[in-house]
């Protein structure tokens, strides 16, 4: 009976916050062109979500590039299938590893001190300052929060792209595979559509943690403690989001195609 | 005094199963000080976020200048109406990311629409001088005591000159000397502007300092209301009780 009781409370909570998900995302989108925030916050915003995550994205996508490299290269060059090699490792990481990477990377790094930031200006009566001026407070600390990671994430992806076929590319060398030979089956294999699709991908995820972050932000209880369950909730919400959405979006754009 | 500019008619504010305020009546004139009195979890904030529009009401209704406020009023009416006030929050709520000149900045841009920045820099510089504070402009908000962070509160609550002034605690937290300070610069800068304004405190002293007239509140309700000289003559058991602490302690038991 406790158990059905828990669940019960547990769907409604799940339901609660998913309502509210998206009630803060149409708001931010709708104020979006009233131009009621700032374009200092928001260029604050690109260099905090873009430029300070560069390193990570970059650490994270190198050692992923050769990992699959050294997952694959026995196998491909068993099956004197070397000329493979390059287009089946673009094919993962820009249709599928980097953007789920990036996305699961900024979540965890920007997300959270998104949140922990909205929740301790709410916890400030910050938020509250900002309405008695007249503003929307979900529209003004959003709307910057919600455009710079909507813009930084394909960009982000776009970079991890780069390196993380780069690691793979210089992991296939040292094993004794030519150069031209990966690059052909690049050329051969990987079609824009896989690189748009992963980059869309992205900018979909961008939308994701900002709209997560601002979510638990706002909603975030009183105190020491209702900034720690925001940034928690705000990092575990985006996470799967992003994994349960990268199934979707992965089935309708790639879904389809068999090469 | 001239005709009220913000009334409070019969407001009541629930918090769940709770009513946290009970019928409030309650008016403010233009030039007017009012202060709430009364202790901790009697309603005084509510009733601030009340005029201040950050707290709907469940019944009764708020007059602010021409408009009628009541629970069935949008929320987008309502902030029309917060651009004429300023607030001063108990804290302070300056913005920790930006600067004590981008903070008082920050009404100019939003609320009057300034873009100029040399009028933007002289207005700063004006109400910072005004507030007595001398080149804090480039400093952030963490760098500054709890007395000059409740200037600037003050600084940022007036730059945009709104019409009526609502300040929570405004001496909360602060040494007995800066906070009659703080009080010496509310009446001053109230008297200069020609405000109407609202304090809601505890401090006894603060409010017979400041205030043309006082409320007292007790569990969601206004039980007293009056001038100073009224508070010091009235025979008001709720009064008496709050301003002489009629509870004492023995052996730390409450008699």
């Amino acid at each position: 009976m406790q158990f059905i009781s828990w669940l019960g409370h547990e769907i409604i909570v799940t339901v609660e916050s998913l309502g509210v998900f998206f009630i803060i995302f149409f708001k931010i989108i709708s104020g979006l062109v009233s131009k009621t925030w700032s374009l200092q916050d928001f260029s604050e915003q690109m260099e905090r979500i873009g430029v300070s995550s560069v390193f990570m994205v970059a650490i994270t996508s190198a050692f992923t590039g050769m990992v699959i490299a050294v997952q694959t290269i026995d196998q491909f060059i068993k099956f004197g299938a070397t000329g493979y090699i390059g287009g089946v490792i673009g094919l993962s990481i820009t249709r599928e590893l980097s953007p789920v990477l990036t996305g699961l990377v900024v979540s965890g790094r920007v997300g959270a001190s998104m949140a922990a930031e909205i929740s301790s200006m709410k916890v400030t009566e910050q938020l509250d300052a900002l309405k008695a001026f007249g503003l929307d407070d979900v529209v003004f600390v959003g709307a910057p929060r919600l455009l710079a990671s909507f813009i930084m994430l394909p960009a982000l992806t776009i970079f991890s792209d780069f390196i993380g076929i780069g690691g793979a590319f210089l992991y296939v060398l040292s094993h004794g595979v030519n150069s031209h030979i990966f690059k052909k089956s690049l050329e051969v294999l990987l079609d824009p559509y896989d690189i748009w699709g992963g980059i869309f991908k992205a900018a979909v995820f961008g939308l994701l943690i900002a709209t997560s972050a601002c979510t638990q932000g706002f909603r975030a209880g009183q105190g020491a403690k209702g900034v720690g369950v925001a940034t928690t909730r705000a990092v575990v919400w985006s996470n799967m989001l992003i994994l349960a959405t990268n199934y979707i979006l992965s089935s309708l754009l790639f879904g389809g195609i068999t090469g | 005094m001239s005709t009220p500019i913000v009334m409070l008619e019969e407001v009541s504010v629930f918090f769940g199963e709770k009513r946290a305020l009970k019928e409030v009546n309650l008016s403010l004139s233009m030039g007017e000080v009012k202060c709430i009195l009364g202790p901790s979890g009697c309603g005084k904030t509510t009733t601030l976020r009340v005029v201040a529009g950050l707290q709907k009401i469940q019944k009764g209704r708020i007059k602010f200048f021409e408009a009628q406020i009541t629970s069935a009023t949008d929320e987008r009416e309502i902030t029309a109406f917060r651009k004429r006030l300023g607030v001063v929050f108990q804290g302070g709520a300056l913005f920790d990311s930006l600067t004590v000149g981008e903070n008082i900045a920050f009404p100019l841009k939003y609320c009057k629409g300034i873009a100029d920045r040399e009028t933007i820099e002289e207005k700063t510089k004006e109400i910072l001088k005004h507030v007595e504070l001398g080149n804090v402009s480039n400093l952030y908000p963490s760098e500054l005591s709890g007395g000059m962070r409740k200037r600037v509160a003050i600084a940022r609550a007036l730059v945009h000159e709104p019409e009526v002034l609502l300040l929570d605690e405004p001496t909360t937290g602060l040494d007995p000397l800066t906070a009659r300070h703080i009080d010496a610069l509310i009446v001053n800068l109230c008297r200069k502007f020609g405000v109407a304004v609202l304090v809601v405190t505890h401090d006894m002293v603060s409010a017979l300092g400041i205030a043309d007239r006082l409320v007292l509140m007790e569990n969601g309700r206004v039980v007293w209301r009056g001038t100073c000289e009224e508070w010091r003559e009235t025979s008001n058991t709720e009064v008496k009780r709050f301003s002489s602490g009629l509870v004492s302690v023995r052996g730390g038991e409450l008699l």
